[in-house]
């Protein structure tokens, strides 16, 4: 069954799961093109040299940041696309029409969903900090055998942020998922899933727990005591406010635990509505 | 052995009583027809015995199990040929088929391939692509390929021309003396009903006025009279049940 | 064997397919011994529910027309031809009176109706002997 799901997923859907993999590289793929183009930029990049690379490295774990800030539209999108048009052309019949039961269809189609957003999460998290230290290489001054180790811990870092936002990003899937299930309208549903994925963005960067256990902070856990307060601004609107106590927190439940059980928790609750809508429909 | 019966089963849409208090019995490995203008609730009687409609009132047995709502296991004994157009557009003809095929552990990939060649129809094209005639062939195969003790089809000629309506009905009638399955079918064409069925219900506004073997609902019509076609006698309970 | 089934006239089906074959046997188109299509095979070919066939062909039984062998299929009876015409005979007769009544009941005085009778006879009479 899981086979059959998965091909057709796939064949219906791979125009989009593409996309996702674009738009997750774009810092990356922007600073290939950068760096192609502009020898300003590249100047950098030859200067740096195994005492000072390491003024760089650590930055492309923020890719990670970006998969659950800005980036999270696109998978929010994705889930959206990917749930939506089978709903509202009906063609999700034919699938109920299959000797298969539709919670089982239901749960099939969000594991395939989630398993490409959390490959997609993964590998763009790995690439960024692989590819910068690719290049570094490449400049000339910077060696393997002098900067190995401390790539390894950046990649570490960046494994540790890749795993936690493929998490976030599985369920901001899961959640426009069941936009795209309920709501009937286009427009209504695109509404939807933005005031969403705002609101799970939000509520990602304003719990010190989330960015405790980010784990991308792992490298300014050490930074000196005091507050922060960030604010982002459209125009003269704050619609976004982050803030909280440096140092971070990482006591295993506030660290690890609950930000892994959070995203993991939201995902069952919209996975068990998603099968909940599809036993519900009815062909009028 | 019946292979449906339903008791009072009734089904509302707001104010509408689309299905009203239909009690009816279809003995396993007949032709049961089901006969109406259009809006009389033949569509909505169909895929409540599907499960793709839950009742709000009444009950429904289908090959010997109850039905309230979606029953997976009853799509490997039953297939269904709708009237509206829900396949995946993107899907060409025989992905769809080797899809199905995958999905259902009765599934005679031969006959459904073969039937859909000896339909002349093009494997190949995307499903949104397909003309009426084509899409509905591409349904009967689904619809048959696993060799089900049950078919529905709801206004399976509609839209056909002359040509693709008796080529439709052949396929059906090979069908029943091969496998002698039972089979549902509705219509608004009384010579489709009149042709296939050994029991027919004629429904009106969700009601059925007049239900069984066709020959006795005929004489009943005529009343002593001279033989009726079943068209006149669809017209006559008809009218009895307007006055 | 050609046979047409009209949905309209009222009749049922299987009542059109025994009265046409009988009637095909009475002409001479069905000879005894001859095969009947298998109740599937003229199910297919006149479009119409297999069970209407087995039912018109029961009766056909019945009425000692056709009989089944065992394993070869159905076929004509020996004396079907003698039996078809006997009724088609019988039919015709019913026929005539029929249509004399509505000659009578028309206003035709029996001299009329006789020189008709003559005329006709003439006719068909030389058509039967050529």
């Amino acid at each position: 069954m899981m086979r059959q799901i998965v091909w057709k997923e796939w064949r219906e859907n791979r125009w989009k799961y593409g996309a996702l993999w674009l738009v997750f590289n774009l810092p990356i793929l922007a600073l290939s093109v950068l760096l192609g183009v502009s020898r300003a930029a590249r100047t950098p990049f030859a200067d740096l040299s195994n005492q000072t690379f390491m003024k760089y490295l650590p930055l492309p774990v923020f890719e990670s940041a970006a998969i659950v800030t800005v980036f999270l539209f696109a998978t929010g999108f994705l889930g959206l696309t990917t749930f939506l048009p089978e709903v509202e052309d009906k063609s999700v019949f034919f699938l109920f029409e299959q000797p298969l039961a539709r919670w089982r269809y239901a749960l099939a189609k969000i594991a395939n969903g989630a398993g490409h957003v959390a490959l997609a999460a993964l590998a763009a998290s790995l690439l960024a900090p692989a590819a910068v230290y690719g290049l570094m290489l490449l400049g000339g001054k910077v060696t393997v055998a002098a900067s190995g180790a401390a790539f390894g811990v950046v990649m570490a870092a960046a494994l540790r942020a890749g795993l936690w936002s493929a998490l976030v990003s599985i369920a901001a899937f899961a959640g426009c998922a069941l936009i795209g299930s309920v709501v009937p309208r286009w427009w209504l549903a695109t509404i939807a899933t933005f005031v969403f994925i705002i609101c799970l963005m939000n509520r990602v960067l304003s719990s010190s727990r989330f960015l405790g256990a980010a784990d991308f902070f792992d490298l300014f856990a050490s930074a000196p005591q005091g507050s922060y307060n960030v604010s982002g601004n459209f125009g003269t609107a704050n619609w976004l406010t982050v803030s909280g106590n440096l140092p971070l927190p990482t006591d295993f439940v506030h660290w690890h635990l609950l930000p892994t059980l959070t995203p993991v928790a939201l995902l069952c609750l919209f996975a068990a509505a998603i099968a909940w809508v599809f036993q519900r429909k009815e062909l009028r | 052995m019946n292979a449906i019966e339903t008791h009072a089963l009734t089904r509302v849409f707001g104010k509408t009583r689309a299905v009203d208090a239909a009690s009816l019995a279809v003995p396993a490995g007949t032709v049961f027809g089901l006969l109406g203008a259009n809006g009389a609730g033949k569509s909505t009687l169909l895929k409540l015995l599907t499960g793709h409609l839950r009742p709000t009132n009444g009950t429904i047995s289908v090959l010997g199990e109850a039905v309230s709502g979606p029953r997976p296991a009853l799509w490997e004994r039953m297939g269904y040929v709708a009237q509206s157009r829900y396949l995946p557009g993107w899907m060409t003809g025989i992905e769809c088929l080797r899809f199905a095929g995958a999905l259902h552990r009765g599934w005679d990939g031969g006959k459904a391939e073969g039937l859909a060649r000896r339909l002349d129809f093009p494997l190949n094209a995307r499903i949104r692509d397909l003309s009426r005639g084509h899409y509905v062939r591409l349904q009967i195969a689904l619809a048959m390929g696993h060799n089900p003790e049950l078919i529905l089809l709801d206004e399976p000629t509609s839209g056909l021309d002359p040509v693709g309506r008796h080529e439709l009905l052949g396929i059906l009638v090979e069908e029943i003396g091969r496998r002698g399955c039972t089979v549902v079918i509705s219509s608004h064409l009384v010579e489709d009903i009149e042709r296939l069925a050994d029991t027919v219900a004629i429904m009106e506004a969700g009601r059925i006025v007049a239900c069984g073997p066709v020959d006795t609902v005929k004489s009943e019509a005529a009343n002593g009279a001279a033989t009726v076609s079943l068209e006149q006698a669809f017209f006559t309970y008809i009218n009895r049940r307007q006055s | 064997m050609n046979i047409e089934i009209d949905t309209g006239n009222g009749v049922p089906i299987y009542l059109q397919i025994v009265e046409q074959i009988k009637r095909n046997v009475a002409m001479g188109r069905l000879r005894a011994e001859e095969g009947l299509p298998s109740v599937r095979q003229l199910a297919v070919d006149l479009t119409i529910n297999p069970n209407t066939v087995a039912r018109a062909y029961l009766e056909l039984e019945h009425e000692g027309i056709i009989y089944k062998r065992q394993g070869q299929g159905t076929f004509v009876s020996a004396q079907a031809e003698e039996t078809s015409r006997r009724e088609r005979q019988r039919e015709a007769a019913a026929l005539l009176e029929q249509a004399l009544a509505e000659a009578f009941d028309s206003g035709m005085t029996r001299e009329e109706i006789g020189e008709l009778y003559r005329r006709l006879i003439a006719r068909y009479g030389k058509e039967q002997s050529s």
